[in-house]
């Protein structure tokens, strides 16, 4: 563990030093909540989930959550594709760091940042709407369990596919072809029950969906057998990535 | 006798079926200053991504300070510094949380990390450049960065690819006192530059590389001596008249004491002597009668960069 403070360190210390990033990260999340849910909660009103009609800035809060986190792929995919052709890689493992060190550095800082985004979007929906939230311990549990979980499903995948493909140009059409369907199969805006079935079907193979899901049903205080469902695929699709990521960085030449 | 590097019969085949490596064999010193020296894709770099631990040898075996490359990496990651070609700091750190973070992660205590940085950044005259990223660094400034943060676990052997690439003299010459320097310490230098000056003012020996081959190892001037023992005349000539190059060439070749003559470029001549240069006189006289006109001429000694010419050449890869 003793290499894994110095990356995080340095992961840190990049993302402050690159304001830009920063604002980006985490005011971009409270704007679309401020300016996307509430203008869609003024034109459609409530929403219903599980039986329960629920102010659509509510339902998708959980949602924006899930994008985040989403969106660590985004990140450590550029990052890590980034850090490997031009050496950084290579300077940082002959610094004693072992592929392991690497991944956990990237995937604690995502969740940190996820993390640190959920708070702010959760903070300022409550702020907002006056939403009042009643949460147990076992929810907060399954909620930050969740987040965890989300965060070490999409850093792997980015990092796994930085570790193969270190052109721009097809990791932004990688993004293109897989980001919007991904976030639109999802039961991150809207209820995937009343969604056509051929959605359903992209939907239930979509880990935004179960993280969504778990984080929505921990938030409303909806915990039941579906919640656990979810909770459980998110944890293999976790494991599973994760494992991937281990095995293609292992075989990659010059990482 | 400890070497600092040893490989034999090193092979390297890459996934794409490329042989960069075709049995590689020599030996380094301890404490010696070694240029690695070959062409674009030679195979220089990936030698020392293999003695660097970053990627594994096919076949054959290396040691660096005593240690296997594959079975004992982390050993030998704890006592080795590299500078790549590519000069790449962490682009959204500043100078001196790159060398912190490089320090920190050698296990370096903090209160002798911090020392340590503020050593290496005098040293290499970047104190005032602590707090700039190194995207607003010049090439120079960056280099001697990358180069001090190579440095900050006061490694016993150096790699570096292209020490001096894009440095302006200035930089060059504080690069180089350093380099002095740090083998007055004990620190064993293995360069993979190409530079002929840089090789002639640092190196103790060359190995010389080309298509994954070693070609030749030796001290400089012994090779000089061995593949370029001649003197060099260079003539540069206007009003060229194309059809009178051969007849130039074998005019002057046919006399003794001449190695060989090579038009350069159209209007540039050069003759190599093998033994005195006392015909010089001689041969300008054969290229006025030809009514050529000489520009200019100069007499130099063969350097480093026409033995390598010469070696690879002779080399049984030439093409």
């Amino acid at each position: 563990m003793n290499r894994v403070a110095p990356l995080i360190y340095r992961e840190i210390k990049q993302m402050v030093n690159f304001k830009i990033f920063l604002l980006n990260t985490l005011l971009s999340p409270v704007v679309y909540l401020l300016f996307f849910a509430f203008g869609i909660a003024s034109n459609f009103g409530n929403i219903n989930y599980k039986g329960v009609p629920i102010n659509y800035v509510v339902f998708l809060l959980p949602g924006l959550i899930a994008i985040q986190s989403y969106n660590l792929y985004i990140l450590s995919f550029a990052s890590v594709s980034t850090e490997k052709r031009p050496g950084v890689l290579k300077i940082l493992l002959i610094s004693k760091v072992k592929l392991k060190h690497y991944i956990i550095a990237k995937i604690s800082v995502g969740a940190l940042i996820v993390l640190i985004q959920a708070l702010l979007l959760i903070s300022t929906c409550l702020l907002i709407t006056g939403f009042c939230i009643s949460i147990s311990s076992l929810q907060i549990a399954l909620l930050l369990t969740s987040l965890i979980m989300s965060s070490i499903a999409w850093c792997s995948l980015g990092i796994s596919l930085g570790s193969i493909i270190t052109d721009d140009e097809l990791r932004n059409l990688i993004n293109v072809i897989i980001g919007l369907p991904l976030m639109f199969s999802s039961s991150a805006f809207y209820n995937l029950e009343r969604a056509p079935l051929w959605v359903k079907i992209l939907g239930m193979i979509n880990p935004i969906t179960y993280t969504s899901n778990t984080i929505r049903d921990s938030l409303l205080g909806l915990v039941d057998r579906l919640t656990l469902h979810s909770f459980i695929m998110l944890l293999l699709i976790s494991i599973t990535l994760l494992v991937i990521c281990i095995n293609i960085t292992k075989r990659v030449e010059l990482l | 006798m400890k070497y600092a590097i040893e490989t034999f019969k090193l092979r390297k085949i890459y996934r794409n079926g490329v042989e960069a490596l075709k049995g590689v064999t020599f030996k380094v010193k301890m404490n010696e200053i070694i240029d690695y020296i070959g062409p674009n894709g030679a195979g220089k770099t990936t030698t020392i991504n293999i003695l660097a631990t970053i990627i594994k040898p096919t076949s054959g075996n290396a040691y660096v300070l005593g240690f296997d490359v594959v079975k004992e990496a982390d050993e030998i990651r704890s006592r080795i510094g590299l500078l790549v070609q590519e000069t790449i700091l962490d682009y959204f750190l500043i100078v001196y949380e790159n060398l912190y973070v490089y320090a920190w992660l050698q296990g370096i205590e903090k209160s002798e990390r911090i020392k340590r940085i503020k050593e290496l950044l005098k040293d290499f005259d970047l104190y005032d450049k602590r707090n700039r990223r190194w995207n607003t660094l010049s090439t120079g400034e960056a280099r001697r960065a990358a180069l001090a943060r190579a440095l900050i676990h006061e490694p016993e052997i150096l790699f570096i690819d292209e020490p001096t690439l894009g440095l302006d003299p200035y930089g060059k010459s504080i690069t180089w006192d350093y380099l002095k320097e740090l083998r007055k310490k004990g620190v064993t230098i293995f360069l993979a530059s190409n530079q002929m000056e840089e090789i002639q003012a640092l190196c103790d020996r060359v190995i010389f590389i080309h298509k994954g081959e070693i070609l030749e190892v030796g001290h400089p001037e012994e090779i000089i001596k061995k593949y370029a023992p001649h003197t060099i005349v260079e003539i540069n000539l206007s009003d060229i008249k194309p059809y009178l190059v051969e007849t130039i060439s074998k005019k002057i070749s046919s006399h003794e004491g001449i190695e060989r003559v090579e038009f350069k470029s159209p209007e540039k001549l050069e003759i190599h002597f093998n033994e005195n240069i006392l015909d010089v006189l001689e041969m300008l006289d054969i290229i006025s009668k030809l009514n050529m006109k000489i520009k200019s001429s100069r007499i130099r000694h063969a350097t480093l960069n026409d033995a390598f010419i010469e070696i690879v050449k002779r080399s049984k890869n030439y093409e």
